[in-house]
């Protein structure tokens, strides 16, 4: 259907330019991909409370060769691709009460370190969607948001009430896809119903929008200068709505690129919910849907489906007698299924003959170290961005390094005009070589 | 300097700081420009070019026009004065620069009068003297939220002075305060120093320190009993001085509200959908809002994302698909929403379809004035769905759904700061039903009559006992308790070896019995001191069992009202029950810190701050030979911890009695419980019975917590330091009568900071 014409006709037959607000979405970014020509791909994790001490390598005087501490053993295969950067830290204030228990609210830009005034609710937008608008623009998804399906009340020590570790441009919270079930119908869009259904529905959820639109209009005329900065949060989330309407209604009328899998049973362990977004994740990577991924990972589902009955929040104080085994084993089959992770992205071959995980830059961290100490965070980085990161090692930084290090080196590394990000220092130069 | 009035020659005395802004002659309301001599202007004022559009012009700035009836007396702050006004131009032209686009039009035919023409001199850059002026404000100073922190603290000289800075304060905080919160010590992660280093007031922050500071004293918290202590001549001064500064930084950062509406939450949507249509919004259909921190009407959480309104729509669309698909195939409507469907015949014509929308516009907007051009706009929709091939119900649905998924409805709309009766029935409606007021209460506010005072506490009275009242008391207690927090315990099965069901029922019991609590206390009007000292408490068997209360004096048909006494009168009162204990232990262990901290939050408005980062919390790994109260020791003997935990631990330690699944303790493994401890003044008590004694003196701190409480869940916001003197009056007009817990609601409603949008 012509966008316009639908417009054009509302326009005149409401008899007001209700076609003005929602401009068409350009996308003239100009895509930073690599030489290759293969886009790099950044995926950007948080697992919540921290690790047991028995997770890090040995601390040495400098950067050394990576040597694999006991609960790392399921990386064994993959100790050359990766490097765990030991000493970085959010360096912020805590901008919260009980920051402990927000281990996953900045992760992703230590906003309080950046914005003494900064809160929870007006942050400043996360590095994945820094990368979104520099690599994401053209793709289905310019970015992957995805939050586990954790009815956990402090969503494993990622924050009560947290829906994701993202936060917009606009520094609003952005809601992730919860779990491996709705991320697949959202990469699959719901295929059940005939075309001239599904563009029938479409177009009246079209209409919907035009109306919302106006009426936006008539009541922003009335409101205050505060007032109307609430509502402009509805107008952008509304052309938002309306563009992921489209790309639903493409995903669900033809067969995109994305190879197919069977829809999931609806019921899944914490585990196998984990794996299937993995699939997932690689899958809408090799199909281009997407290029950054961001992803909340759950716990006490893990623990659960390790037949543990102990808390994600004892878990992490060590507190009953089975805290200390139970966190062993989380912490262990985090690295297992992590690693099931990059063998999926070995095994899928870019043009250039390299693999995914070759193309890609995958983060694994979590916003406290041990117990609720907020220092010096377990941060595993993989993949080589496409060239020009070296791996393998164990990276000492000096104590309290700013973990905008870290992301600052990824962004730059898509986008080399980059010169500082927030409250970086430094990029991490062993890593990141050129 | 001394400068003539052009107009009418009255005589004044300026100083530097004042050059280069215009000000307005108290005299003659003329406005006037003076200029440094350095620059070559004389002590007069004089026109300059015309300026096509004074609203562009940086320096014209009307709210912090510089009095010439109070003379500023320290000549050493002019750096700092022409820094905020240098920095409210900017501001200033930031704001103009882009509201530029709406005045333009009105603003350009404005007539250039001699005092138009003179604002064009207002342009900072030609006060900018090197050796006055500090460095240009970053971006970062620029942010928005600078700018009513400013503008409010503005007096008429563009800046807040602290009362008597120099001869009492200064001197006062060298001999008593610095020595401990200052440079080489910042105890309590608090630095007067750096508080008194301009000798001003910038921000509402700063007003609140200072606000700590005077509360510290007055309380006799400060400076502590082991330091020198101050005269009483030196107190009474000190105490005088910051009262009457804070007095005036309240009246300036209270004379502008700046309140913003905010959406429904999604439980609130859900109600007013029940109410008015009788549908369900099913569960999990919307993103749930949890204040982060706080409550979930805190606007400021309610952030609209894509993914929320987009459930929204997809939530609308879905209802009204059923509904109408209900309808026409001659299925079960709810009776709510019958009256949408009344008339409408077998071949409808447009204006059937018309009325259809009307009537259905008409009945979910009752609360509001519905939105003019929304019924025609339906029908336009509706006309052209079906011109796409959309069927006669679809496109019925579509319509409907616009009307339900509209900013007009998702958003709490109140057009003016002084709220009108309709406001003010929404805003009572959404406090205690959680959606829109019925129709008695529209009719009232409607007619004029709702905020006649008998009127208005009549209907105050009936809402509160009406059964939607309910869900206040359920969401209020849940999150002003935190009681979701009883989820989370994991219960150590050695204490309590039964099965994860009798656990959930018992955490739910605990539960239900504080909801049934507070609701009895403020639906019977109890006084503030029973929130903490009661000689009653609701149960149903299994809890009284948990609790070791015979059973032949509960009901056995759930929950009802049982009369404490003796030993078992320790459950009467918040801090007596399963749940506040539960929640503030984790499953195996008591956690006195927890305890204190939620007394000091929760009854005795008195929140600490949160614990610094980075510091490891103790070691409980030779838990099992020292009791809880042992390991906390390290607290006080650790320098950084003991500032705050000296006040806090103290106060948990009084429920040691309790064990952490709230049953009561003599020993604590095969060690006697110590439940001694003290109050935040100092003084000793010996056990619980001493703990709650102490607390039913504070009844006062107890009452103005609830009231706070209150405040910041019917506002929508936090409740701040301008509030603070409606809260007092609050707390006042309660205190005759025992501060009733219904009665500081109804007083909370009663307030201007209720009625008002600020």
């Amino acid at each position: 259907m012509n966008n316009l014409s639908r417009r054009t006709f509302l326009a005149k037959s409401i008899g007001s330019a209700a076609a003005l607000i929602l401009p068409q979405f350009e996308s003239h970014a100009r895509a930073h991909i690599a030489k290759s020509g293969i886009p790099t791909r950044m995926v950007c994790m948080s697992m919540g409370y921290g690790v047991s001490p028995e997770w890090f390598p040995e601390a040495s005087r400098s950067t050394r060769s990576l040597k694999l501490a006991p609960l790392m053993r399921p990386m064994a295969e993959h100790k050359k691709d990766i490097s765990v950067i030991q000493n970085l830290s959010l360096l912020g204030p805590p901008a919260h009460r009980a920051p402990v228990h927000y281990a996953g609210l900045h992760l992703l830009n230590d906003a309080s370190a950046v914005d003494p005034k900064y809160n929870h609710n007006a942050s400043t937008a996360t590095c994945d969607q820094v990368a979104a608008e520099y690599i994401g623009k053209d793709t289905k998804f310019p970015s992957l948001v995805i939050a586990a399906n954790d009815q956990d009340n402090l969503k494993g020590g990622n924050g009560p009430g947290m829906r994701s570790i993202s936060w917009d441009k606009e520094g609003r919270h952005m809601s992730g896809i919860e779990g491996a079930l709705k991320l697949y119908t959202a990469l699959y869009g719901d295929r059940s119903i005939s075309k001239e259904k599904l563009a029938s529905q479409f177009a009246q959820k079209r209409s919907v929008m035009d109306f919302l639109v106006r009426d936006i209009k008539s009541l922003n005329s009335k409101l205050s200068k505060g007032d109307q900065e609430v509502l402009d949060q509805y107008t952008s989330s509304l052309r938002e709505v309306e563009l992921n309407l489209a790309r639903s209604f493409d995903l669900s009328s033809e067969k995109g690129a994305l190879k197919h899998l069977e829809k999931p049973p609806e019921e899944l362990s914490g585990i196998e919910d984990v794996k299937l977004t993995y699939d997932l994740m690689a899958l809408a990577m090799e199909a281009d849907y997407t290029r950054v991924i961001s992803y909340m990972l759950p716990v006490d589902p893990i623990l659960k489906s390790l037949n543990i009955n102990v808390g994600s929040h004892d878990m992490s104080h060590y507190h009953s007698s089975d805290g200390q085994k139970a966190h062993h084993a989380r912490d262990e089959m985090n690295m297992e299924m992590l690693a099931y992770f990059f063998d999926k992205l070995k095994k899928i071959k870019q043009p250039d003959g390299n693999s995914l995980f070759h193309h890609s830059m995958i983060t694994f961290a979590g916003g406290l170290r041990f117990r609720h100490t907020r220092g010096n965070l377990p941060v595993l980085f993989a993949g080589y961005g496409g060239g020009g990161i070296k791996q393998g090692l164990n990276v000492m930084n000096p104590q309290d390094t700013a973990i905008n290090n870290l992301w600052f080196s990824q962004l730059r590394h898509i986008n080399p005009e980059l010169e500082n990000w927030h409250n970086s220092q430094n990029n991490v130069s062993e890593i990141f070589t050129v | 300097m001394k400068v003539n009035c052009k107009n009418c020659g009255q005589k004044y005395q300026i100083d530097e700081s004042m050059l280069g802004i215009e000000l307005t002659c108290p005299n003659c309301d003329h406005i006037m420009l003076f200029h440094a001599p350095a620059q070559g202007a004389e002590d007069q004022p004089k026109a300059k070019t015309v300026a096509p559009n004074p609203l562009l012009i940086p320096g014209n700035v009307p709210v912090q026009q510089p009095s010439l009836t109070t003379l500023p007396k320290k000549p050493k702050k002019h750096g700092f004065k022409v820094f905020v006004v240098l920095l409210l131009a900017l501001l200033a032209y930031g704001y103009f620069q882009k509201s530029t686009d709406t005045q333009n039009a009105v603003d350009t035919e404005a007539p250039l009068t001699p005092e138009n023409a003179e604002l064009a001199d207002a342009d900072p850059s030609q006060t900018s003297d090197e050796s006055i002026t500090p460095e240009p404000p970053t971006s970062a100073v620029l942010a928005n939220d600078v700018i009513p922190d400013i503008e409010n603290l503005t007096d008429k000289n563009g800046q807040l002075q602290i009362s008597h800075f120099e001869n009492i304060i200064q001197p006062f905080t060298q001999k008593h305060c610095i020595s401990c919160h200052g440079p080489d010590k910042d105890k309590g992660d608090f630095r007067i120093d750096e508080l008194m280093n301009t000798g001003l007031i910038r921000t509402e922050a700063d007003a609140e320190h200072w606000q700590e500071v005077l509360d510290q004293i007055n309380t006799g918290e400060m400076p502590p009993s082991d330091e020198e202590q101050p005269s009483r001549q030196e107190m009474t001064a000190m105490i005088d001085a910051l009262y009457q500064t804070t007095a005036n930084a309240r009246d300036v950062l209270a004379s502008k509200g700046n309140g913003v509406m905010r959406r429904l939450n999604s439980r609130e949507y859900a109600f007013i959908i029940k109410d008015v249509l009788g549908l369900s919004v099913p569960e999990d259909a919307i993103p749930l809002d949890r204040g982060i921190d706080g409550f979930d009407t805190l606007g400021a959480d309610l952030s609209t994302t894509p993914a929320e309104l987009q459930a929204y729509i997809d939530v609308s669309h879905s209802l009204m698909q059923k509904l109408t698909y209900d309808y026409s195939t001659g299925g079960e409507i709810p009776k709510e929403a019958e009256s949408i469907f009344k008339g409408l015949p077998r071949n409808p014509t447009h204006k059937h379809i018309q009325d259809l929308f009307q009537r259905f516009v008409v009945k979910v907007y009752s609360h509001q004035p519905v939105p003019v051009t929304m019924i025609q706009d339906m029908t336009t929709l509706f006309k052209y769905n079906r011109k796409k091939g959309a069927n006669f119900w679809e496109a019925i649905s579509t319509s409907l759904t616009c009307a339900l998924a509209s900013p007009n409805l998702i958003f709490i709309v109140e057009r003016d700061v002084e709220l009108d009766q309709l406001d003010i029935a929404n805003r009572l409606s959404l406090l205690l039903w959680s959606s829109v007021p019925d129709k008695t209460l529209i009719k009232l506010a409607r007619a004029g009559e709702l905020t006649k005072p008998e009127v208005y506490a009549a209907q105050f009275e009936r809402m509160i006992q009406d059964d939607k009242a309910q869900r206040f008391f359920d969401s209020f207690t849940n999150q002003w308790l935190e009681l979701d927090r009883l989820d989370v315990v994991n219960i150590d099965e050695e204490l309590f070896p039964e099965s994860k069901e009798n656990e959930e029922a018992l955490k739910r019991d605990m539960a239900t019995e504080t909801q049934r609590f507070l609701r009895y206390l403020i639906t019977e009007n109890r006084p503030a001191r029973e929130l903490v000292s009661a000689d009653f408490t609701i149960l149903n068997s299994q809890l009284a069992e948990h609790y070791g209360i015979s059973r032949s004096e509960v009901n056995d048909q759930g929950f009802s009202k049982v009369e404490l006494v003796g030993q078992d009168r320790i459950r009467g009162g918040l801090l007596g029950q399963g749940s506040i204990q539960m929640l503030t232990s984790n499953g195996s262990r008591t956690s006195p810190v927890e305890r204190g901290v939620f007394i000091l939050r929760k009854l005795l408005d008195n929140a600490p701050p949160p614990a610094p980062a980075g510091i490891p919390e103790i070691e409980v790994v030779t838990a099992k030979s020292r009791t809880t109260r042992e390991t906390l020791k390290e607290h006080v003997s650790n320098a950084q911890c003991a500032t705050c935990h000296s006040k806090i631990d103290p106060l948990g330690f009084g429920m040691e009695s309790f064990g952490p699944l709230g049953r009561w303790r003599t020993h604590e493994g095969k060690r006697p419980v110590d439940a001694s401890g003290q109050m935040t003044n100092g003084k000793k008590f010996n056990d619980y019975h001493g703990l709650i004694a102490g607390l039913a003196e504070n009844e006062e701190r107890i009452a103005k917590s609830f009231a706070k409480a209150i405040m910041s869940y019917a506002i929508g916001r936090k409740v701040r330091y301008t509030d603070s003197g409606e809260i007092d009056h609050i707390i006042q007009s309660t205190k005759e009568n025992d501060f009733r817990l219904k009665d500081l609601i109804f007083q909370v409603t009663q307030s201007k900071t209720f009625q008002t949008k600020r």
